[in-house]
């Protein structure tokens, strides 16, 4: 969408972005349409509890929630290995495909909003187990900070989504 | 909380008999789920495991926040979550905490044939006896709301106690304790119909949810378990919730009449061949009979 104060201005100009080989940014119009977020669970308590059976039997698995129109879209039912990646990385979970996100129009466009919960990595009682990708999700995120506050801007950024 | 009430034997300078001498107060436990306020922590699936001393379990995710398919014989509530859409298309998730509902006319009791192995007492929990347990699963056939499930390795029935052993001694149950939002309420059956009715109301008149209620099923007499709904006009989008439940005909029949008509077929057999026997002599063998063997 354009900027509507500074038309040809799209980011903030002061922002400082890194140049490190692990930090890639996507521009727009490249292969990655759909928005990214991560948020946590109520059953699990960050990283830590991934190693506990009592928490691991209420959320056993990573997943990746998905609205059921982008599910039809790319022939994703619930339950499928699912990969999604970003400029830097990619993350596979399970499918979650829910009623509980909607597509957004942006600027005309139908733009669709998937979620991750962060809590599982590569060390866990799954995880060990191999049951499951021991993917984490901060390969996903970009390391983005407002260049005033530093408030971080990990939470909102571009992914694609395809079945592994 | 104390189960005792008071009862009064004699008053000074009455004539006639004392107000409420002969009324006998049973006071019956009830547990209060309101689920406009529940968020789906799973808490009370943790605190009742805890409890009651069961290991966790390998689960599996299945396109849902939900646990596990439904209770098992030592996970004994779990909450049900539904994406439900209402009318005008919207999205609501409905979450539901399942587990025995204490039904004041207990299926399951009905259908049982071991003697003693489920007993409901004066405070309306219906509780399972596992030692006089057969394990034949008559009582899941009993059972409106598909709860008592079946331990393969101990060959024994299994499902929600309402914590008779902390009740008992004057305690809450266990998931009551544990609630964090407070949307689990425990008490006597008067006291938590009165909540639940009063909580109805105001979803009701103060936030315009008009087809909230109170889910109380008079098919079992009313139940030890209650629940507050959005819509109690449509209890089924709570993750399967029975919208008029009620002991199976079949079941009735057969721990009913069907006794009686066996009990006669019995008597009038035996009554026949007595009769019989008196009017018709003893079975006689002819002798072609006898020449060829016994062959008639």
């Amino acid at each position: 969408m354009q900027n509507a104060l500074h038309p040809g201005q799209q980011n903030n100009p002061v922002v400082k972005k890194l140049k490190t080989a692990a930090d890639k940014y996507s521009t727009v119009g490249d292969e990655f349409k759909i928005v990214c977020t991560t948020y946590r669970l109520t059953e699990h308590y960050h990283y830590w509890t991934k190693n506990n059976q009592m928490n691991v039997q209420l959320i056993p698995e990573p997943f990746v929630e998905i609205p059921v129109e982008l599910a039809a879209e790319l022939g994703i039912k619930g339950n499928d290995k699912v990969k999604v990646t970003s400029a830097r990385s990619y993350y596979v979970a399970k499918a979650f495909v829910t009623k509980r996100i909607k597509p957004m129009t942006i600027d005309g466009k139908k733009i669709y909003q998937i979620g991750i919960p962060i809590h599982q990595g590569y060390r866990g009682i799954q995880e060990d187990a191999g049951k499951d990708a021991r993917t984490i999700l901060n390969r996903l995120t970009p390391t983005v900070v407002d260049p005033n506050a530093y408030t971080p801007e990990f939470k909102g950024f571009l992914v694609k989504l395809e079945k592994a | 909380m104390s189960q005792a009430t008071l009862a009064i034997r004699r008053i000074s300078g009455h004539a006639g008999p004392a107000p409420g001498e002969d009324v006998e107060r049973d006071y019956q436990v009830c547990k209060l789920i309101d689920t406009t306020t529940c968020i789906g922590c799973k808490a009370c699936e943790v605190a009742c495991l805890e409890w009651n001393g069961y290991s966790f379990t390998d689960t599996v995710f299945d396109n849902s926040y939900q646990t596990m398919p439904e209770t098992a014989w030592n996970y004994w509530n779990l909450i049900k979550f539904n994406e439900h859409e209402r009318e005008d298309g919207s999205i609501t998730l409905l979450m539901r905490k399942d587990q025995c509902m204490h039904c004041s006319d207990p299926g399951c009791l009905k259908a049982c044939p071991a003697d003693g192995a489920i007993v409901q007492y004066t405070n309306g929990i219906v509780d399972f006896q596992q030692q006089n347990c057969i394990g034949c699963g008559y009582c899941v056939s009993g059972c409106p709301f598909d709860i008592p499930k079946f331990n393969p390795a101990t060959k024994k029935m299994f499902k929600c106690t309402l914590c008779v052993d902390r009740v008992s001694e004057g305690l809450e149950p266990a998931c009551i304790k544990s609630c964090p939002t407070g949307c689990l309420h425990f008490g006597s059956k008067d006291d938590m119909t009165d909540l639940a009715e009063k909580r109805a109301r105001q979803l009701r008149e103060n936030y315009g949810i008009e087809k909230a209620g109170v889910y109380d099923p008079a098919g079992v007499g009313g139940t030890g378990v209650i629940y507050v709904l959005h819509d109690v006009t449509n209890p089924e989008a709570y993750g399967g919730l029975p919208k008029d439940p009620h002991i199976p005909w079949i079941v009735k029949f057969w721990k009913g009449p069907a006794k009686w008509i066996g009990n006669l077929a019995m008597l009038g057999g035996i009554l026949g061949v007595t009769l019989h026997y008196f009017r018709y002599g003893p079975k006689e063998v002819h002798d072609e009979q006898h020449e060829n063997g016994g062959q008639p």
